[in-house]
This record gives structure tokens, sequence and C-alpha cells, in this order.
């Protein structure tokens, strides 16, 4: 009698949870989707809208160093930034599968951190951002994946998707703040976050080169070249002296040379670290004037590379 | 092998399966295997360390029985000195090498400098080495028999619900159940994944988002306000309890799914209404642990004044460096000492003044709290920055950014208020607003409902570590 009561238990709580897991979770990514504000709203609306000419992907360095109306001005195009915070090679690799499946932006802006290559110990984390458009672009899922070994498993579960999302959904639904686009993506930074010593610092000793993430960004060449899009590989200022011969810079530069992918590496430009602490925000990321004077200089050396 | 892994979901059931399926003679093996299985899963070689600490212990156990006299005396001082060599060779070495070196640089000692190595810590150690020591104490004591079968030995250290982080059983409490024929128990199979329901709730909801704030305002404390190094300092007072509290939870309810009771861990400690009776809430079988084996001993408070003080402190400041090799964990220890002594103090010379339980559980909480300080610092240096900025800046703002962080701070809000509430209820309402045991059966599948929910939908899934399996 027990065991058919504990069963029964049982059986009820698993349909209940599917039956919530699916209703519950169609109702919040329909309304994820339809967030247009912050974080959520850029990535929604490079996902969704975007058919911008100029397209900038990277991590924090590049959502907060390329503005994006500078470089459309003088470049004569229409540029979107869907840089993201604590976001690297993989999940641009997942931006650029979703895009081409709507359209081919004319040139990608690529920025690449300088110890992009080398292996990360906290491990794929970040990607759960991609979570939420799992279901709907399986072009992203082997991305996804990625993550753990049960991460397919996991994603059955619709609300295991929208993990931690809910508030953020009220939130960004009820917001008043203005459109992710019209700003074209570009998020000044201008709170300091960290104390940042008169002079650079050496780079703190680096990692070993994840050979996995330097396959990642031969995917990004290989699908960007595959599309016909022109592909710019950036290395952004920052606030560190950097080792002559950095892995990763090496080998993205020998990348970039075998497959005719121009690199252009302004990590130590002496107009940026001459200046001290004044132009940056923390140690890598440059504050919303040194943006500005370095969107500047790189649409001018993109024009006349043009 | 985290208990919050999906890894331990599909190695819980796998093993719980087995076990009720196959015969009872056989079980004991099963769950040994599993156990090396869960220890061996980050750094397989450190089974060996344990299997030295199980041979040793087993031989001495067997050595002190068969023996009489001094003998006896010797075998126990040979198998503490045996468990005690292995902490102090993988825990305290470095940190006593490190500071040897710093004195001798002052005093100009001419010993030349020692070298640090460089050892993981095997996860848990302090907790089964603990196990093992009172295993040999009791057999010495003559409270417990020694264990003939090496492999129940070997499963009394290893059993994996309780492996890594407590609770530190007793052995007649313990191997006993592993002779026992375990018949499948329904009330208890439902009891126990209650436990590692609510274990889970407190662990990856509460703890690990409180924790993402705690380590955002930890990982630079210099540039943060004094609001917030006080709201950082006020969620670590709950996230080290939920973490902990949550794991002891998983670790009871996963044991007695398969029909084992290991003792209750924890017993709302900050309703404590004083430091003393925060310590018989607070990792209710270490305090116990201490106070049998190293207070007592000691003589306990029926001594002198000078030796009971001093004994206090030693059993803190020992409880201090058991956490870890480190001056923030000493001075932790000792302020609970002196805290526990002021109030013995008061006891003494203010008889009469006698403060209401709300003052005293606020007062304790905070004094908890403050200790928590030196406990989640790197260094003391940190610690006394916190402290300094805490009673000195002057900005008011929290946390730099947009809703990203906002919803952290109302999730870590609300699931601190869920933790408080519960206890509070359970503490002073026992057998009222009842939800996982309510006598109505759709409350109780409600609630466990809910909670799975709640879990997917605000858990923190990133895998992180238990905070006292670095112990």
């Amino acid at each position: 009698m027990k065991r058919i009561s504990f069963f029964r238990k049982i059986f009820i709580i698993m349909t209940f949870l599917i039956l919530i897991d699916r209703g519950l979770g169609t109702i919040l990514q329909h309304y994820y989707l339809k967030i247009r504000h912050g974080e959520q709203g850029r990535t929604n609306y490079v996902i969704d809208s975007c058919n911008s000419e100029t397209i900038i992907l990277g991590s924090s360095r590049a959502a907060h160093h390329y503005v994006s109306p500078v470089i459309s001005e003088i470049l004569h195009t229409t540029c979107y930034n869907a840089g993201k915070d604590k976001q690297r090679l993989r999940y641009c690799l997942a931006m650029l599968n979703i895009l081409y499946q709507r359209y081919s932006p004319k040139q990608i802006l690529l920025d690449l951190n300088p110890t992009a290559f080398e292996v990360n110990e906290n491990g794929l984390d970040e990607l759960s951002v991609l979570l939420p458009y799992y279901g709907l672009h399986p072009e992203i899922r082997s991305i996804v994946n990625e993550r753990n070994r049960f991460e397919c498993i996991k994603t059955y579960s619709d609300l295991y998707r929208l993990n931690s999302l809910p508030l953020k959904i009220l939130f960004n639904n009820i917001s008043k703040e203005r459109d992710a686009n019209e700003s074209s993506g570009y998020v000044p930074l201008v709170i300091h976050k960290e104390l940042i010593p008169d002079t650079p610092d050496k780079l703190p000793g680096s990692l070993p080169i994840d050979s996995s993430i330097v396959n990642c960004f031969k995917d990004i060449v290989r699908l960007v070249k595959d599309h016909g899009s022109r592909l710019f590989v950036i290395v952004s200022p920052i606030y560190y002296q950097l080792p002559e011969n950095l892995k990763t810079i090496e080998i993205a530069k020998s990348i970039c040379r075998n497959e005719k992918i121009i690199f252009l590496d302004y990590s130590q430009s002496r107009l940026f670290l001459d200046h001290g602490p004044e132009m940056f925000l923390d140690m890598g990321h440059l504050n919303d004037s040194s943006a500005i004077v370095f969107s500047t200089i790189l649409s001018r050396d993109l024009r006349n590379i043009h | 092998m985290l208990f919050n892994s999906f890894l331990f979901l599909i190695f819980f059931s796998v093993v719980t399966i087995t076990y009720y399926a196959i015969h009872h003679k056989w079980r004991w093996l099963l769950l040994l295997i599993a156990s090396c299985y869960f220890y061996a899963f980050l750094i397989p070689a450190y089974l060996l360390v344990l299997f030295l600490i199980i041979t040793i212990d087993y031989a001495a156990g067997l050595l002190i029985e068969s023996n009489q006299g001094r003998a006896r005396r010797l075998y126990l001082v040979m198998s503490i000195i045996s468990n005690l060599t292995v902490l102090g060779i993988f825990k305290y070495h470095n940190f006593f090498v490190e500071n040897f070196n710093l004195l001798s640089g002052i005093f100009s000692f001419k010993t030349g400098s020692f070298s640090i190595w460089k050892l993981a810590l095997p996860i848990g150690l302090s907790f089964h080495t603990f196990q093992a020591m009172s295993y040999t104490i009791e057999v010495y004591k003559g409270r417990e028999k020694a264990e003939r079968k090496y492999g129940i030995y070997a499963l009394y250290v290893m059993f994996y619900p309780q492996l890594v982080a407590g609770p530190i059983e007793r052995p007649q409490h313990l191997i006993p159940q592993f002779y026992q024929q375990h018949k499948v128990d329904y009330d208890g199979i439902t009891n126990g994944l209650k436990w590692m329901l609510w274990g889970f709730f407190m662990k990856v909801v509460v703890a690990d988002r409180l924790g993402i704030y705690v380590d955002y305002v930890f990982k630079n404390v210099e540039v943060h306000s004094r609001l917030a190094l006080i709201t950082a300092v006020f969620f670590y007072s709950f996230q080290i309890y939920c973490d902990f509290a949550g794991y002891s939870l998983i670790a009871i309810g996963s044991a007695k799914v398969m029909g084992f009771t290991l003792t209750k861990n924890f017993n709302r400690p900050y309703l404590a209404s004083s430091l003393r009776n925060f310590w018989k809430r607070w990792n209710i079988t270490l305090s116990q642990w201490f106070r049998d084996y190293v207070y007592f001993p000691m003589g306990g408070s029926r001594v002198t004044k000078s030796k009971y003080i001093f004994n206090i402190l030693v059993v803190f400041i020992l409880s201090g460096l058991w956490h870890g090799a480190n001056w923030t964990f000493i001075l932790w220890g000792l302020i609970h000492g002196l805290f526990i002594l002021f109030g013995f103090l008061r006891h003494k010379f203010l008889p009469g003044f006698v403060i209401s339980r709300f003052i005293g559980i606020v007062t304790t909480f905070l004094a908890v709290s403050f200790c928590w300080i030196f406990f989640r610092s790197q260094n003391l240096r940190e610690a006394f920055i916190i402290i300094k900025r805490i009673f000195s800046a002057k900005t008011i703002q929290l946390i730099e950014g947009e809703f990203d962080e906002r919803s952290l701070l109302v999730y870590s809000f609300l699931g601190i208020f869920t933790i408080v509430a519960t206890e509070m209820a359970n503490e002073f309402y026992p057998g009222k607003f009842l939800l996982l045991q309510s006598p109505k059966e759709w409350v109780r599948l409600t609630t466990c409902i809910g909670l799975i929910i709640i879990i997917l939908l605000f858990g923190v899934f990133d895998g992180s570590q238990f905070i006292y399996f670095q112990f």
C-alpha cells in the first residue's frame, strides 16, 4: 500500500512539474524575447531585428570601447555594437551563427582580448546567457552544450533555460528606459570599479593556451569568410604592460596572416598608455571619452584600409 | 563529486536503487566502492591518503583492544600522531613554514629557509581524520569494540554522504548501522528526499546566490562603501549557514533514503540567544568532538577560573585552526572564545542582569557575523580593512549597474527572508505552519513541486563548491 502511495506521489509530482515547466516556461520565454532594454534587450535586438552593415563582437571590452555612432559616421555605414560583458569567443561564434541565419553583415569587427586563447579557469558558465535562445536557435545548441556534459539533458527543462531571469523579465518589461537599438549597442562606462595604479602593471602570468578556443577563433574566421563578410580582428587598448610575443596575439596574428584577415593591435598604443590611468576606467577598460577617441582612430584606420 | 551537480543526482539514484536491489551481505561493498568513486572524482590519488589513515586506525583499534596498560596508550598516541601528521603535511606545513621563515627573517636565525610544498589539500581531510580519531579514542576508552572487518571500518570513515563535510559521526552510532539490514521504508525514503530537497534549496537558491554578491565585494574590499560591506558580511553569515546546513541536510537525507540515520548537525543557530548556545546549534558534531576529546580531558569547567579561561581559549583557537591554516581562522576562533568568556564574566559579576531573548538573539547574531569577517577574509589585513571601512566609509551606494544587480539583491533578500521565516516558525511555533511535514497531502505535494520549480528557476547552477569542503 505504501509503495503504491509513494509511486502515486512521484507520478503526481512529475506530471505537475512537466506541466508547469512547459506552461510557465512558454510564458516567461515570450516576455523574455519582448525585452528591448539593457543587456537582454541588446542581445534580443541583435538576434531578431538588427540589420546593420557593421557588427562589433567581443567581450565587455568590445561593448565599452567601440562607439558605434562614431564608427557609423566616419565609415558611412550602419553599425551595431553586439559586444557583451563577460563573454568570450564562443559567444561571438554563437551570435554569428544566429545572425547568418537571417542576414550577412558586410563587415565584422571582432575585439580580441589579449589573453583570449588562454585556459579559462571559470569554465563556460558565461554561456548561460544563450540558454533562453536554445530552443529557438538549434544552430547554437552544440556551443551551449559545451558548458558541461549534461547540458543537453538539463535543457529539456524550459524553466532551467530561463534560470535566474524572472525578475529581469519583469523589470525589463516594465522599464521605461530607451530601446537598445537607439544607442546602437554601445554601452559607455562611467563608474569606477577598481583602483588603477599610476603606471600600467605587467600582465599577470599567462596560462596555457586552450586549443578549443583557438579552434573556435578559426571557426569564426571560416564562418565569416564563408558568408562573404569582411572580418577585422582588433585588440583594443588595455592598461597593462603586455609582454612581447604574447601567445594569444601571436597565434591570432598567424591565423589572420594565413587567412588574409586584417589584424589591428592597439593594445599598447602610447596615445592611451602614456596618459596614465586617466583614460581608463579600470585595468581592462577605457572610459567613455577615451572610447570615443579610440573609435575615431580605429574608424580612420579602417577607412584608409578600405 | 559535488552534491549540487547533475552527476550526483545520477550517482545517488544508481547507488540507491542498486543498494536495495542487491543482497544485504554485499551492500557494504557497494557503498564502499560508491564512496571511493565519489571521493576519487576530483583527485583520485588522494584515495591513497585516505586508505593510509584508514589502515593505521584500523590496526590501532585492534592493537588497543588486544593490549593492556601503557601499550594501549602507546597505540592510541601513535594513531593520533599519524592522523595529525597527515593533517600537518597537507594542511599546516606551509602555514608553519611561512611563519617560521618570516620569524627567522625578522630575528635573523641562521636556520636556512624551509620550502613551501605545492600540495592540494585533500577534500574534507579534517572531517575524516577527526572521525577516524574518534574511533580510536572510543576504542581506547572502552566505549566501542574494535571493528574486525576492514571493509566496514573503511566504510565508517568513507561513507559518501558524510565523507567530505560531516556530520562527524561516532563509531557506536554509525558502524552498527552497516550491519543492519535496511528494508525499503517508503516513509524514510520520502523524508530523506524532502530533507535533500530543502538542502538543495538552501545551497543553490540561497547560499550560492548570496555568494555572488559576497564574492563581488570581498574581491575588492577597498573600493566598496560601508553599506556594501555590511551587506556583504550580513549575506556571508547566511551564505555560510545555508551552504553548510544545506550540505548537512543533503547528507542526512541521502543517507536516510538508504535507511541510515546521521546525526543532526545544525539546529537553527542564528536563533541562539548566546554564543554558548550558538555552539550547541552550529556544526554540532564538531563542537561535541572538541568538547569530548579536548575540553573535557583538559578539565572542562570544573577547574580554577584561570584554567577555565585557558581551556576555553585553547579549544576555540584549535577550532579555528581546524578550519584552516591561516591567522584569520585562528583569530576567528580566539574572538569566539573571548565572546564566550565575556558571557561567563557577565553571568559571574552581573548575575541579576538578564537580557531578553530577542536582544540575546540579535546581539549573538551580530557577534557571530562580526567573527565571520575574519573567517571570510583572505588575510588579517583584509579583515581589518573591512572593519575600518565599515566604521569610516561615507558613501552608501550598494552596487553599480542596472537590473542584473538589482535582481540579484532582490533574490538574495527573498532567500534570506524565506530561511529566517522558516527557522522562526520552527523555533517559536513548532508543529504549526508545516509545509513539507504537513498532515495534508496536497500541502506536502504542492510544497515539493514549488521547491523544485524554485530551484530550477532561481538556483545557481555553476557547480560551486561547498565552503566547508576546503576544511
